[in-house]
């Protein structure tokens, strides 16, 4: 083959390999999109007010619990983080108390923010880790960041803290 | 056989053994590394079709350098982006050695970086150096490369200036500047390549310092951007600028061209 010919044959190639090569990608893109939500992020909220006073979502009128299980003084709470949001959202706790979370990624590396609480944990894929943190003392909806960039919608990946006023009386043991 | 032996210790391929290792702790490290993968591969085989698609049949030396390329784009971007960020951006790496070309054969931009921006530009930032997977290995396989290229004194005036800007501009305390602000990756890998970046010691400082400056005033007025990744597109784009303003001896001169020959660029004293 000629030097001419093979320059050409190569350049067309490149072409026609670059051209499948991008619809595979978009056509992988596209099955992603229609891909099932991993979950339903629904949860029971009711009308609260957040620090500011502000009116917070309407929800359902279920009433708020909070979020996990009551362990020895601690909050310990399952969260899950994924392309893009957490679960449970909102992350319900009682104002003052003490707040294990047990953060799992279920996709790709994420992070979990509260800047409320200082509160900052990076976390890779399919592992759990546990971190602490004292919920704020005023009751109110606080924002949760993922920290760490997971995708083309990790700007908008945010969850809510949300901290109901405490209770007079201890709550039991195990909810 | 000889050719099996002499292969690597050619530089470049020095370079490509570094980064598959670090790749590979990249996607071992880690339960995402599928994503990873994926990510990985397409850049890769866009560079080298891209390769073909804009240059023809192309000797070994060039598909290695567009497999470099491939690579460092897909150790950037990030597991959960789409993949047309990275078919983008090597798309774009390999057509700015192309299409911006000074002086052929040498291209303007380093092309992964130009690469990496175009995406940045299109896509927003999707980059999160997953490549960037050991420190140890960064400094010892890429400085021993560095150090037979006589290119060390670029990742060091830009680790000097990051840190030092960083401290003086950002107000961090300059222990924390120097050893969390500069970018290994960035400074031992992208910063050194040969037909970008100066050859003489003088220039080669006086290249990664303002590399490491800009870095740190990009960082701190667009802090969302690869501070980086913009200061070397800006670096490499004032060098010719910096060859007119400069005395000749710290000038970014690049290599004669004598009858439409590029020489060899001189080793460093």
């Amino acid at each position: 083959m000629s030097t001419e010919k093979k320059y050409m044959a190569f350049r067309v190639s490149g072409i026609v390999g670059l051209a499948a090569l991008l619809g595979l990608v978009l056509w992988a893109g596209q099955r992603r999109q229609l891909a099932p939500h991993p979950l339903d992020q629904s949860a029971p909220t009711e009308l609260e007010r957040d620090a500011g006073g502000n009116a917070l979502k309407e929800h359902d009128t279920s009433p708020l619990t909070p979020s996990g299980r009551f362990e020895n003084d601690v909050r310990v709470v399952d969260y899950d983080a994924f392309q893009y949001g957490f679960e449970p959202d909102p992350l319900v706790v009682r104002a003052g108390e003490r707040v294990r979370l047990l953060v799992k990624s279920r996709d790709v590396t994420h992070g979990a923010m509260i800047p409320e609480v200082d509160f900052s944990i990076e976390i890779s894929a399919d592992n759990r880790k546990a971190a602490e943190f004292i919920a704020p003392a005023k009751p109110g909806e606080y924002p949760v960041f993922c920290s760490v960039f997971c995708g083309p919608d990790h700007g908008n990946m945010k969850g809510r803290l949300l901290v109901l006023p405490p209770v007079g009386d201890r709550e039991p043991q195990h909810e | 056989m000889s050719n099996l032996v002499k292969q690597p210790q050619k530089p470049k391929v020095q370079m490509l053994l570094l980064l598959a290792a670090l790749a590979l702790l990249g996607l071992f490290g880690t339960n995402d590394w599928q994503p990873r993968l994926s990510i990985l591969a397409t850049s890769l085989a866009a560079a080298v079709l891209g390769e073909w698609a804009f240059f023809g049949a192309v000797p070994a030396s060039a598909v290695q350098s567009a497999v470099i390329s491939g690579m460092i784009v897909g150790m950037l971007v990030s597991p959960g982006s789409s993949l047309a960020v990275a078919w983008s951006a090597s798309v774009a790496a390999i057509a700015s050695k192309k299409l911006l070309v000074f002086q052929e054969p040498k291209h303007i931009f380093n092309p992964a970086t130009f690469g990496l921006m175009v995406s940045v530009l299109i896509f927003g930032n999707q980059i999160n150096w997953w490549g960037n997977s050991s420190a140890v290995l960064i400094v010892i396989g890429a400085g021993a490369i560095l150090f037979r290229m006589h290119r060390l004194s670029l990742p060091f005036a830009y680790f000097a200036a990051r840190a030092l800007s960083a401290a003086l501009l950002g107000g961090v305390g300059f222990t924390r500047a120097a050893f969390l602000m500069p970018n290994l990756f960035f400074a031992f890998i992208m910063l050194v390549e040969p037909k970008t970046s100066p050859t003489k010691r003088t220039q080669q400082w006086v290249f990664g310092a303002l590399c490491g400056i800009a870095a740190t005033i990009y960082y701190r007025c667009f802090p969302t951007y690869e501070g980086d990744l913009a200061a070397l597109v800006t670096v490499n784009l004032l060098s010719p600028l910096l060859f007119l303003v400069l005395p000749k001896k710290l000038s970014m001169a690049r290599p004669a061209n004598v009858n439409g020959r590029v020489l060899e660029r001189p080793a460093n004293p």
